[in-house]
């Protein structure tokens, strides 16, 4: 079993401070499960800034994707369809978000180095390769280290990976730390299989045990714990959690998800896991989580690869990407949620005797959209048979400036490392500026 | 006219240099030199480059990060980081197209003008129009501004003064002075160019002309910089009245305890009291053995009336398979053991990382000196220059086959640590090798002068080339041999690497010989590099030497070295206390003092005196009163963090923590073995390639991957996600529920509902657990709750339940 992990997720001070004087549920014994939100805060919510990461795990094949190449003996056999921008062009078996695609841009001219999964994973999620010396945040622990103050009442971790596989906070600290829960859209520990009396029971039970040893004067520690297990409680009980239960949308709007119901046959089920994620999304980032993460594996197609993608991969991408990015518009969130489409890298053009196609890091695209991020075009180019970047060349560094750029956050941000090295926001990335035409 | 005033300049200076120097023949500093100058001049002497011009930059901020020490620079102006660069530095200044001294007219040099003005210099106003600097700068700059850094000398030493500093009350303040002593003799008052910083601005702060004033109680250091050297200075403010003769009489049974509290005395700080013979058995059996003690094991501890019972029991802790087992895992995560991350190039990777584990496992347990422990790895090659080729692969079959195999723990040397593909270039096994074996960090200096220690990047650079020649893979005498023995085996007619990784470990178990990668020495250095040279020590012919690392490892053993020991024995500390002498205990620099030198130093000492024995100072720090202190404080202690003048709460590390867990819900017979019978504990479990394989609960706790050179990649954080595991995850319900834990051998006790039973079994569940009786108000509220429903054994799982969350449960203390 692949159990959903990993890396914990600590608790921010000042989002401490902000409960204590809200709630003061520990302060009795008896703790209240009602959780009053006040009313303004939910348009407070509804305004923040936040992405949504739509994780390729593997690294698919963009030139069968986003970059066709018709007739070029690198090609392969799929043919591009025109998109609701004008010009821009994709592949045939991406017809739902083709209709997106004015929300869209395609940078179409990444470059990278790194074709080793672990590497590749490292790097498009930090900006760095890996270093034995220092550990790097990843850009969802950046963004929520950047966006979550925006949303003081927040009572979910600011920082959700659905699915797993997202790099850890690095020297942010545990505070920022991707909160990870299953892909199939559960959160591990907080399906209380209790009734909340005898939760109630039990947790005055430990408050009581608890305030011998609590009650001692022991420095930080004790404090610490002690608001980990205010903030234990008032996640285990917030009504914010709703968030996470999906099954309460709509018939139609899981449908559009190609989450599937009774019915769940062809693409309703191929859809299922990564359209739940995708609209476990959106849904946290109504509640104010400022990064969420959603992944989607199967990218890494050394053998067969046109055939599944057009089998599998592509419909299952296609049904729940197209139905974020119109939802998100259709509810006026997409201009303050920028929507990242990614892998570690993308594959050879060359295909290979199986059929597949192997790592290839030197030229291929990424998608992104929304967050104040102009839509509708393409940028830069690849040549002919897309075995090389036919215009400047772009990086993870200046993908992840961009989105930052869009989000109001300010690139002259730095942290400073453990060993107190000063760290530039995205690396030092530049500003794509096509983007923001 | 400038050769003339030159000329007399140089008889100055020599005059004033002249002489035996004594403590009073020391060079005014250079501020008061240039003090009645005129800003045109005359000037009384050429300042040099790198005593003054280099030095006045970095006071001046010049060279720092965020000005024109940046890797991009400012202004297109760029500086080496920190200095020490002087070469480059002097080409900055005076070489290219925008030269940014100006000798024929040095009024007009950019140095000049734009540091002295807000509107021109981005950086802003350094310094005054006509100031001392300036005319400093301008001084050199008129006679000819030359890169004069050779004819310095080496700084022998900076003399900082006073000692140390020792305040009664806030607003105090001393002026401290620095001289450098250089090499050929001169002394120089370079107060004024030496930039002084505090480690805790809540103690003392420090302007940049070295007023320090007391800020509140407590004790730091203040860093004072200058060229190559960095020197600390205590600071010291009592934090109560309780010092000289008011000092109340102390027990200081140890040595380490007579250190520690030689310090106390000075702060006013007053010990904790001992701690309980309960809370003694469990801290020690968790630090020492990762374990919790058994209800047995701790009501035998607690009726035990020997005086000599803690010092027995530390004994009893060190003889077990469980010490041995944690210790080996501490060991294993400082040098950076992950099989299925850097060791797949083997072709062999979880065989290598468990012939690794074991391996320092039995060292461990054999209690093997650590010198020689870290020698085996550190000056280890896979095979011996007179076994061929051929026999080396067979060897290494053997401790593999299926049939009778050898056994690899038995073995002097064990090569694996230079067999992680993370450490492929020579800088990534220097710093690698400062981490593991001498605590520093040394990538400061990868790319320039290191801000907090002494080295400089060409420090680096010779260091790391004693690494040159250490590689793996296959050595060119063997190449042959490798190639015939994969054509016999049809190796490259195979269709991928999984068929042949497959092949290969079919062949081992089988005992045939497969192409074994190995550790070797190359012959020569890659190519014209630095020679190599110890840190802080004497440059080696490398090429002449069979094996480089020989001199690189006598050398951590002499004496004299301020790292080797040092670093494994604050690292053990800190392990029992919560917080290295130094702490970062991985950190030692010259920036970073040690809060008490002495105290480091002698356990440093002896423990080389002791011929490394490892035992010997886990009991030397655990039979300590510092150690048995309580983590109850007083009013003078309280805020204490440095000192060890009470114990600190302490979170399990993970592996402790889920066999904590494991342990307390166990059934008796079940518990009785985990300090004995090791094979499923979780203090052994290797890691793994990212936390997703890893057991969900040792990653949430923090169990580290062993990717990065730190210390910190443990995590020690409370955190949302281990509070909501031990309150709510399945697999902790699946742990008070299993069928060999406790509350199932309950299941088919009717006499749990007997009232007298039921009290016994509220004080089992806290012996469980916390390793104690419950309190009189802790036994009647327990009580009270088991008697709520019908439902006993529910009732005593909410117990136990609540029992496990509490922070008494998850710490040491």
């Amino acid at each position: 079993m692949r159990i959903p992990t990993a890396t914990p997720f600590g608790m921010s001070r000042r989002h401490f401070m902000g409960h204590l004087a809200a709630a003061g549920a520990m302060a009795g014994p008896a703790i209240s499960f009602t959780n009053a939100l006040a009313a303004n805060s939910e348009d407070l919510r509804k305004r923040h800034k936040a992405a949504i990461l739509l994780w390729m795990g593997g690294g698919p094949s963009t030139m069968d994707i986003w970059d066709l190449k018709p007739g070029a003996s690198t090609g392969g056999p799929f043919q591009p369809i025109s998109t609701s921008a004008s010009g821009v062009q994709i592949s045939e078996h991406m017809p739902m978000t083709a209709k997106q695609m004015h929300h869209l841009a395609i940078i179409r001219s990444m470059s990278t180095r790194e074709a080793d999964h672990n590497r590749g994973r490292y790097y498009m999620h930090t900006g760095y390769v890996p270093n034995p010396q220092i550990e790097h945040p990843g850009y969802g622990s950046v963004i929520s280290h950047e966006l979550s103050s925006q949303v003081p009442d927040l009572e979910i971790p600011p920082f959700v990976s659905v699915g797993g596989g997202s790099v850890g906070p690095g020297f942010l600290g545990m505070t920022y730390a991707p909160f990870v829960v299953g892909s199939n859209g559960d959160v591990r520990n907080l399906n209380m299989g209790i009734d909340n009396a005898r939760l109630t029971e039990r947790m005055k039970m430990l408050s009581e045990l608890e305030k011998d040893f609590i009650a001692q004067k022991r420095g930080e520690s004790a404090a610490e714990h002690a608001k980990v297990l205010e903030k234990t409680v008032n996640l285990m009980t917030s009504k914010q959690m709703a968030a996470f239960k999906v099954d309460s949308e709509s018939a139609a709007t899981k449908e559009r998800y190609g989450i599937g119901g009774a019915q769940g046959t062809g693409m309703m089920r191929r859809g299922g896991a990564f359209g739940r994620g995708l609209l476990m999304a959106r849904r946290l980032v109504e509640s104010g989580v400022s990064f969420v993460e959603v992944d989607l594996g199967g990218w890494d197609n050394h053998a067969n690869i046109h055939t599944i993608l057009k089998d599998q991969k592509l419909p299952e991408l296609d049904q729940a990407m197209s139905a974020l990015v119109e939802d998100l518009a259709q509810r006026g969130m997409l201009e303050d949620t920028a929507v990242i489409w990614m892998g570690e890298f993308s594959r050879t053009p060359r295909i290979n005797g199986n059929a597949g196609r192997d790592h290839w890091a030197r030229s291929w695209s990424v998608v992104v959209g929304g967050g104040g991020i102009k839509g509708g075009q393409a940028i830069g180019a690849t040549n002919d048979d897309g075995t090389q970047v036919a215009t400047d060349p772009y990086s993870s560094e200046d993908v992840m400036a961009s989105v930052c750029k869009g989000l109001g956050i300010s690139l002259s941000t730095t942290f400073t490392s453990k060993s107190g090295r000063p760290m530039k926001i995205a690396a030092g990335g530049k500003v794509i500026k096509e983007l923001f035409a | 006219m400038k050769r003339y005033v030159l000329g007399l300049l140089v008889v100055i200076v020599s005059m004033l240099c002249a002489g035996p120097a004594d403590a009073d023949d020391v060079l005014p500093s250079i501020d008061a030199r240039f003090a009645d100058s005129a800003s045109e001049g005359p000037y009384p002497e050429v300042p040099n480059f790198q005593r003054h011009v280099v030095a006045l930059l970095g006071w001046l901020g010049c060279n720092g990060r965020n000005c024109h020490g940046s890797f991009q620079g400012q202004g297109g102006f760029r500086l080496s980081m920190f200095g020490y660069d002087f070469a480059a530095d002097h080409q900055a200044l005076s070489g290219g197209k925008t030269s940014r001294v100006d000798v024929q007219s040095p009024a007009a040099s950019l140095i000049l003008n734009k540091p002295t003005s807000d509107d021109e210099h981005g950086g802003g106003k350094r310094y005054e129009p006509g100031g001392w600097e300036y005319r400093v700068l301008r001084s050199w700059i008129a006679g000819g501004a030359r890169d004069d850094s050779g004819r310095a000398g080496n700084l022998l030493r900076l003399e900082v003064t006073p000692a140390e500093m020792l305040f009664s009350a806030t607003g105090q303040n001393t002026r401290m002075r620095a001289v450098a002593v250089w090499s050929d003799g001169t002394r120089e008052d370079v107060t004024c160019l030496t930039r002084f910083s505090s480690n805790d601005d809540a103690v003392a702060e420090v302007t940049p002309s070295g007023l320090v004033r007391a800020k509140g109680p407590g004790d730091t250091h203040i860093i004072a910089t200058y060229d190559s050297a960095v020197t600390s200075t205590p600071v010291l403010m009592p934090v109560s009245d309780l010092v000289g003769d008011r000092y109340p009489s102390v027990p200081a049974p140890t040595k380490i305890d007579e250190l520690i509290v030689a310090k106390l005395r000075n702060l006013g700080i007053v010990p904790a009291e001992t701690c309980s013979d309960t809370e003694f058995l469990r801290r020690a059996s968790l630090d020492i053995a990762g374990t919790l003690p058994t209800p047995e094991q701790a009501r035998a501890f607690a009726a035990d009336e020997s005086p000599d019972k803690r010092a027995a029991k530390i004994d009893e802790l060190l003889e077990t398979p469980a010490y041995s087992l944690w210790w080996s895992t501490k060991f294993c995560d400082i040098t950076g053991l992950n099989a299925p991350l850097y060791l797949g190039s083997t072709d062999f990777g979880p065989i290598v990382g468990e012939q690794w584990r074991s391996w320092v496992e039995r060292k461990f347990r054999d209690n093997v000196p650590y010198d020689k422990i870290v020698e085996g790895m550190v000056v280890a090659v896979s095979r011996p220059s007179d076994q061929q080729y051929g026999d080396f692969s067979l060897a290494q079959s053997a401790y593999i086959r299926t049939a009778a195999p050898q056994d690899f723990t038995a073995r002097d040397t064990m090569p694996h640590f230079w067999f992680r593909n993370n450490l492929t270039t020579t800088d990534d096994k220097a710093l690698a090798f400062a981490y593991s074996f001498m605590g520093v960090r040394l990538d400061c200096a990868q790319c320039h002068k290191h801000p907090f220690d002494r080295w400089s990047q060409q420090d680096f650079k010779q260091f790391a080339a004693l690494f040159d020649r250490v590689r793996w893979g296959v050595s060119p005498e063997c190449k042959s041999d490798y190639d015939q023995l994969r054509e016999e085996l049809g190796v490259p007619r195979m269709k991928n690497a999984a068929e042949r990784r497959q092949s290969y470990w079919r062949w081992a178990r089988e005992g045939k010989a497969v192409p074994w990668p190995e550790v070797f020495i190359a012959a020569h250095s890659r190519q014209e590099g630095p020679r190599p040279k110890l840190l802080g020590g004497a440059e080696i012919d490398g090429d002449q030497l069979d094996d480089p690392r020989r001199p690189l490892m006598d050398w951590l053993r002499q004496r004299e070295n301020p790292y080797f020991a040092q670093a494994w024995v604050n690292r053990v500390w800190s392990h029992y206390f919560g917080r290295g002498i130094v702490e970062p205990a991985d950190d030692l620099n010259l920036a970073n003092p040690p809060s008490n030198r002495e105290l480091l130093d002698y356990l440093a000492r002896a423990f080389v005196e002791h011929g490394y024995d490892m035992k010997w100072l886990h009991r030397e720090i655990a039979a300590s009163r510092a150690y048995q202190m309580s983590w109850r404080t007083n009013e003078t202690n309280r805020n204490d963090e440095r000192n060890f003048s009470h114990a600190r709460i302490r979170r399990l590390p993970a592996e402790v923590a889920v066999d904590a867990m494991l342990l307390a819900t166990a059934n008796p017979r079940r518990a009785t073995v985990y300090l004995t019978d090791v094979k499923d504990r979780k203090i052994g479990v290797q890691a793994t390639a990212d936390h997703s394989r890893t057991e969900f609960a040792l990653a949430v706790f923090g169990k580290p991957l062993r990717t990065v050179n730190c210390d910190c990649e443990r995590e020690q954080e409370p955190s949302l996600a281990q509070s909501l595991f031990v309150r709510n995850d399945p697999d902790l319900f699946a742990l008070l529920d299993r069928r060999d834990g406790w509350l199932a051998s309950l299941s088919k006790d009717k006499s749990i509902v007997d009232p007298a039973h039921r009290e016994e079994l509220v004080r089992e569940a806290y012996w469980r657990t916390l390793g104690r009786d419950p309190s009189a108000e802790e036994q009647s509220r327990s009580l009270a709750h088991l008697a709520r429903t019908d439902d006993t054994l529910g009732q005593l799982r909410d117990l136990l339940w609540a029992l496990l969350n509490t922070h008494e449960f998850i710490t040491n203390h």
